[in-house]
């Protein structure tokens, strides 16, 4: 248990997921900032990057340069086996926890609240 | 196509480490491309953001010590470059400090010292003098003062201010006046001198200043005598004694015993017309003179400030104020003396044009005697560095051997250097700005409070920083380029052998010499200016300087008319005459030896005036019966003063030797008159003639001088009291101040103190010069001999093993010491008689400075060199001791 990734941890390795192959740092914070809908700093992301790496849950390997890039090449993560199983019990705790609650992605609930 | 910002890039390289720098700055780069193409300046202004992030240092921390990810190219790409060995250069540099703390901390430590005192100066100087007057555009405010005939920059009075108004219209906007003045300001109840100046209604528009509370002073507030008590104060004295409080203005201080409505606080940057680092405390209108100084309007110390009208050079401004002075010296043909304007504009000047050219010789002596103290240290730095590239030329050979370019030798041993001069300096700053406080804090011997505030600031900064590039290339260069020479082969064959070595011995003893020369002058220095200060205390001043209680009388500074003044004198005398420990007592306007001047101008018949001059001016003081022998000031001639003398009874003077000399000579002065002014009707006969007592300098040759009887006139605003008893001088102040404080409680008693007191002004100079030097010339002694020290052990070091051979050859012990002892020895000898002969040339310029010895003066030449003999010959024995002990056997088998 006291291995699961934290919030941002989910995020940055659901993002790696989703984009296979084709994520590098600027693509991770993109979707990152894409899908939550809030910025987030590079150093953060790379902190987050090197702190999964570290904990094996993710890999990477340098590719070749590119010229918009200052010649410099992108470094590329992929989700390890231990990443996929990190997140997926994350999700599978986070489930538990929601269970008889209702759905927020099923509209606004009948009680109301404040108006937004 | 446009890049992202540099310095914001430069900073990430630097921050972080190699396993993320390459992919992290890509991906910034990628971004910052793309935001570019709409909006440029978000872009940076993202890039920045996300360099300045907190999370860098948490990603630094996270990806410090991480392997590089797979598939990294084998080198970095150009431009890393050099930042890149640069880097790596320090952190070898911090590595090499850290495996030899002992070399560090001595290098470092030396450093230090020499750059301590530098900073010291400098931060004092600058406090000092070096400040903004923190005024609109400088070069357009013109200080115009009255220029004698032998060049000096003197003050003028109101009258001519008048002219100056009327004539001045094309070349002066406005002109403003004013005089330095010292004021009783009291703060609940506790009252105190400040320094302060009476001035006219438009100073603060001339000057172009604003008040940061309140306001400045209204015409009206100029226009009639008597009628506007205000003041303005100074942002310092609202910070220090009300707390800044806003409240201050619309209140009443108390100045000089009268309530006054404080109408603004002047801005911090502004600080008077006095000197730059010192503060003025309070401005008062010039018009309130009848209450704060009732003889203003025709007291010479105003200094007129002229705006120059816009477009008007200095030098057109200049000639318009000869035109002036031409005008009013044809008008009096009879004057033989002719009135001159000199004026210059505030950015020409430190503080004024006179005293300029006084302080300028002296801040160069103090910088040239602790910039040859840094020097010192940086030649220490060098020897240590050349022993120390010595022994590492072996693992320079290996590098070079192993591809390194010779400019990658130089720049890692001077960016070695460079750390330790950082740290050097860094220390050296500290140390330098403790010492400063503690000068500044240093009560001057002026009676009132100065304020110098040496801090930090980035003057200092800069030239702490620039003392520390000059240390670090001055003492990085010469065994950074001997590395770089050194030939690579025969330095792995020999196994650094000696041979080269001993090249390096004779550079470093090249070093040592010149430290001993340098440390020579600075003890001559040293030991002139102690010869000096016991002359000073040896001078014949002409009155007694032995225990003697000084009480100093401000009567000026409270409310009271002259005839009250004069009634508490009078009292406050006879009060003290009465305590039973009493004496003797006298009491006086003028101290002799004291700062400050009362004179007044004399037709003495029968005797023609100075060439130039219409009429004799004499400095006087006025003195009670009981004076002259209190003072111990001998009787030459004639009678002194008694109380018979009364105001309706001949008007009597005694005079100075040196006056009576000067005016008839060898003939009795007895019986003679002056004409007080010029005016016949007002005679003064000279009865008696008294010997000379020092006036102004202990250096001054005999001044005539005349003393007038306290019963005849004058008024009682600033006087002494002088008492000699049987009691302690102090004991003696104190019950002299307690009959004062009895009589008039609201007076203001600047000294209750002795006369050693008072005569500590006038030592003051040379017991600071004295003080300075010591301190100087004894850090440079000390600092020559570790480096003589540091030669030998390493001459030791490096050739135990030819004293073993010469041990085991049956040398005796003593010549193998006297071998290295001998080397040492002679480089003193060599470097002290060179510093020998620069001290001879130091000591002619600094005669000036000296009192009662020449720059010759045989006892410092001989004590000097003597001294730093018997230093350097215990720094060069304790190493050499080593050498006697050395075991030949063990010395053989060493290599």
């Amino acid at each position: 248990m006291s291995d699961l990734p934290s919030d941002f941890e989910q995020q940055v390795l659901l993002a790696v997921w989703r984009m296979t192959e084709e994520a590098y740092g600027a693509s991770i914070r993109d979707e990152l900032e894409a899908r939550t809908r809030r910025e987030v700093s590079q150093g953060a992301v790379y902190t987050t990057l090197m702190r999964l790496e570290k904990k094996g849950m993710l890999a990477s390997r340098m590719s070749d340069p590119t010229p918009v890039r200052g010649g410099k090449a992108k470094r590329l993560f992929r989700i390890t086996a231990v990443g996929r199983t990190g997140v997926e019990e994350a999700r599978v705790a986070m489930d538990r926890l929601w269970d008889g609650l209702p759905d927020p992605a099923a509209g606004p609930h009948p009680e109301g609240g404040s108006a937004g | 196509m446009s890049r992202p910002p540099r310095l914001a890039r430069w900073l990430l390289r630097l921050l972080l480490p190699a396993s993320v720098r390459d992919g992290f700055l890509g991906d910034l780069e990628e971004r910052f491309h793309r935001t570019a193409e709409t909006d440029l300046a978000r872009a940076r202004r993202d890039y920045w953001r996300d360099a300045l992030s907190p999370s860098i240092w948490r990603l630094r921390r996270e990806a410090r010590g991480m392997p590089l990810p797979p598939g990294t190219p084998p080198t970095t790409s150009s431009g890393d470059g050099l930042v890149h060995a640069l880097l790596q250069d320090l952190r070898f540099a911090l590595r090499q400090m850290r495996s030899a703390p002992g070399f560090t901390a001595v290098a470092v430590l030396s450093l230090a010292l020499g750059i301590g005192p530098n900073t010291a100066i400098f931060s004092l100087v600058d406090s000092l003098l070096l400040q903004e007057w923190g005024v609109e555009e400088p070069a357009g405010v013109m200080d115009i003062y009255n220029l004698t005939d032998d060049g000096r920059y003197f003050y003028s009075s109101y009258s001519l201010y008048e002219r100056i108004l009327e004539g001045g219209d094309d070349a002066f906007a406005q002109v403003a006046a004013s005089a330095q003045y010292q004021g009783n300001l009291e703060d609940a109840g506790a009252g105190s001198l400040f320094l302060g100046e009476l001035v006219t209604g438009n100073y603060f528009d001339v000057l172009g200043v604003q008040a940061v509370q309140g306001r400045t002073f209204l015409p009206e507030e100029d226009a009639t005598p008597g009628t506007h008590p205000v003041v303005v104060v100074s942002h310092r004295y609202w910070r220090v004694h009300h707390g800044s409080d806003p409240g201050l203005v619309g209140s009443e201080v108390r100045l000089n015993g009268r309530p006054y409505t404080v109408v603004g606080v002047a801005p911090e940057a502004f600080k008077g017309r006095i000197a730059p680092g010192i503060g003025t405390d309070f401005w008062a209108p010039i018009r309130m003179y009848p209450h704060l100084a009732p003889t203003q309007m025709t007291n010479g110390n105003l200094l007129f400030i002229g705006r120059l009208e816009e477009g008007v050079s200095a030098d057109q401004a200049r000639s318009v104020l000869d035109a002036v002075a031409a005008r009013f010296n044809a008008e009096r043909p009879e004057r033989r003396s002719q009135l001159e304007f000199g004026a210059v504009t505030l950015d020409e000047i430190m503080i004024h044009p006179t005293f300029d050219g006084v302080l300028r010789p002296i801040l160069a002596l103090v910088f040239v005697a602790v910039g040859l103290v840094l020097l010192v240290a940086c030649v220490n730095l060098a020897g240590f560095l050349l022993s120390r590239a010595t022994d590492r030329r072996r693992e320079m050979a290996v590098r070079v051997a192993m591809g390194a370019g010779r400019g990658d030798i130089v720049r890692q041993l001077l960016v070695e250097s460079l750390v330790l001069a950082v740290l050097g300096g860094a220390m050296g700053l500290i140390l330098g700005l403790g010492v400063a406080r503690a000068f500044g804090s240093v009560e001057l011997p002026l009676g009132l409070a100065l304020t110098l505030e040496p801090g930090l600031n980035p003057r200092v900064l800069a030239f702490t920083g620039g003392a520390v590039l000059l240390a670090a290339v001055l003492f990085g260069l010469t065994p950074a380029l001997e590395a770089a020479r050194s030939p690579v082969a025969a330095t792995l064959r020999d196994e650094a052998g000696s041979s080269g070595g001993r090249r390096k011995v004779g550079a470093r003893g090249l070093l040592v010499a010149a430290q001993m020369a340098l440390s020579t002058v600075l003890l001559v220095g040293a030991g002139l200016f102690l010869r000096s200060l016991e002359a000073a205390t040896q001078v014949d001043v002409g009155f007694d300087t032995g225990p003697a209680a000084v009480l100093t009388v401000e009567a000026w500074a409270a409310d009271m008319s002259p005839e009250e003044q004069s009634a508490f004198a009078r009292d406050l005398f006879a009060e003290v005459q009465a305590l039973p420990d009493v004496r003797m007592a006298g009491m006086t306007t003028r101290l002799p030896l004291e700062t400050g001047v009362t004179n007044n101008s004399f037709i003495v018949p029968g005797v023609e005036p100075p060439p130039d001059q219409d009429r004799w001016v004499l400095e006087l003081a006025y003195v009670t019966p009981g004076y002259f022998e209190t003072l111990g000031i001998q009787q030459v001639d004639g009678r002194t003063f008694q109380e018979t003398d009364r105001e309706d009874g001949r008007s009597v003077a005694v005079l100075s030797r040196a006056a009576a000399d000067r005016f008839w000579p060898g003939e009795s002065a007895l019986g003679r008159v002056l004409h007080r002014g010029g005016d016949p009707d007002d005679e003064l006969t000279v009865v008696g003639v008294v010997d000379n007592a020092k006036i102004w300098s202990l250096t001054e040759p005999p001044r005539p001088y005349l003393y007038l009887p306290a019963t005849q006139g004058s008024g009682w605003g600033h006087y002494h009291l002088v008492a000699r008893g049987n009691a302690s001088p102090m004991e003696l102040a104190a019950r002299m101040r307690d009959r004062a404080r009895a009589l008039a409680p609201d007076v203001y008693i600047s000294r209750a103190g002795t006369m050693d007191d008072h005569l500590s002004y006038i030592f003051f100079l040379p017991r600071a010069a004295a003080l300075l030097l010591v301190m100087v010339g004894g850090l440079a002694v000390v600092m020559a001999c570790v480096g003589l020290y540091g030669m030998v052990s390493y001459a030791v070091a490096r050739r135990t093993r030819e004293m073993g051979i010469r041990l085991a050859l049956g040398a005796e012990r003593s010549s193998v010491v006297a071998l290295v002892v001998r080397r040492g020895l002679l480089l003193v000898a060599v470097g002290g008689a060179v510093g020998l002969g620069a001290a001879l040339l130091a000591g002619r310029a600094v005669e000036g400075f000296l009192i009662g010895v020449g720059g010759l003066d045989p006892w410092a030449l001989a004590g000097a060199p003597l001294a730093l003999a018997v230093l350097a010959g215990v720094a060069a024995w304790l190493p050499a001791r080593r050498a006697a002990r050395v075991d030949p056997v063990e010395a053989l088998r060493s290599e």
